[in-house]
């Protein structure tokens, strides 16, 4: 089935697709956002730094962490870091639609890959707020974002 | 086109704000030896921890003692970019002289290593906890003596998939199985 995917190869095709995103970003647009995600397992809280272009495709990283969670373990840390990709699908006036896709470590060693569905509502030219819809361990995942473009 | 956005975005909102569904059936039908339900997932802490209930389909006579101690496998995870056939960690079970043996059922660098664990009841709810130190892989049922299997060479940092109830060894389900199980997160 899955034999001998490594980690260091889910890295280069992650970072490849961010190339060929990057290549496409030239009137860049930096975004840092704060973010909080409601998750099946507890509530994460992070942010992330986006570089989009006028077509809103965007690269960047991200980081979460977790203050209360329900495992044993997971109270502990679940600490998750990674690199992030999002593609725009569909945009009217102030709202647009996009895939985001991320793609990192959790608890240190465990790769983990995040699809989510993200709309933003554009509130001016530095501001807007999105709300993603994710999938994390099988479950539905809430995330609300504030996002300032520098 | 902006409702239709408005739309799918209220669509989306519910969906994620409903409440995550922790408790699940898998049954695995007759003649199948893979559970429905079952789903890519990876494991995202050192601990895979869950609540599991059999019922009276885990009762069933294959009329070969070397059939009915296949070991049927309950829930586990391949390591460290491995498959699960080279390394991984599962709970495994058998119906074995009228009663419900659970097991420690790893592979450890492409050798299958099994060691019982306990026994449990048909109707009650037990907890299942494997714990992936660096070295071992740390089995435990309701929390009672932990069973220590040495892991195999591997990584550490990587892709662990989830693996999810499957009936055999060889031979599939004699007929419909039903196991409920509860993630704890």
């Amino acid at each position: 089935m899955i034999s001998k995917i490594t980690f260091t190869k889910w890295l280069v095709v992650f970072a490849l697709l961010i190339s060929v995103q990057i290549s496409s970003v030239k009137a860049q647009q930096v975004t840092l956002s704060t973010e909080v995600e409601r998750n099946v397992a507890g509530m994460n809280y992070g942010g992330a730094i986006a570089f989009a272009n006028k077509r809103h495709f965007s690269v960047g990283g991200f980081y979460q962490f977790a203050i209360q969670g329900t495992g044993a373990e997971l109270r502990q840390s679940r600490k998750c870091y990674g690199l992030q990709l999002q593609l725009p699908l569909v945009s009217r006036g102030r709202i647009s639609l996009g895939l985001n896709a991320r793609s990192g470590l959790i608890n240190k060693n465990f790769l983990v890959f995040i699809p989510a569905l993200v709309t933003t509502l554009t509130l001016s030219s530095q501001f807007s707020l999105s709300i993603g819809t994710a999938v994390r361990m099988q479950n539905p995942a809430l995330t609300g974002k504030v996002n300032i473009t520098l | 086109m902006q409702r239709n956005i408005i739309t799918l975005l209220i669509a989306c909102t519910l969906w994620s704000c409903s409440e995550p569904d922790l408790e699940r059936t898998y049954v695995i039908k007759r003649g199948e030896h893979y559970a429905s339900q079952r789903g890519l997932e990876t494991l995202q802490s050192n601990t895979l921890e869950f609540y599991a209930a059999f019922n009276e389909t885990a009762v069933y006579d294959l009329g070969d003692d070397a059939l009915q101690t296949n070991k049927n496998k309950l829930l586990g995870f391949s390591d460290c970019n491995s498959a699960h056939h080279e390394n991984s960690a599962r709970f495994a079970w058998q119906w074995y002289r009228n009663r419900l043996e659970i097991y420690a059922y790893c592979y450890v660098n492409g050798v299958r290593v099994e060691q019982y664990i306990d026994t449990v009841a048909i109707g009650t709810k037990n907890k299942y906890s494997i714990h992936r130190s660096k070295t071992h892989y740390e089995f435990s049922v309701n929390s009672k003596e932990v069973i220590r299997i040495e892991r195999g060479n591997t990584c550490e940092r990587g892709l662990y998939y989830l693996l999810w109830p499957y009936f055999g060894g060889s031979i599939p389900a004699p007929h419909d199985v039903s196991i409920i199980i509860q993630r704890i997160y």
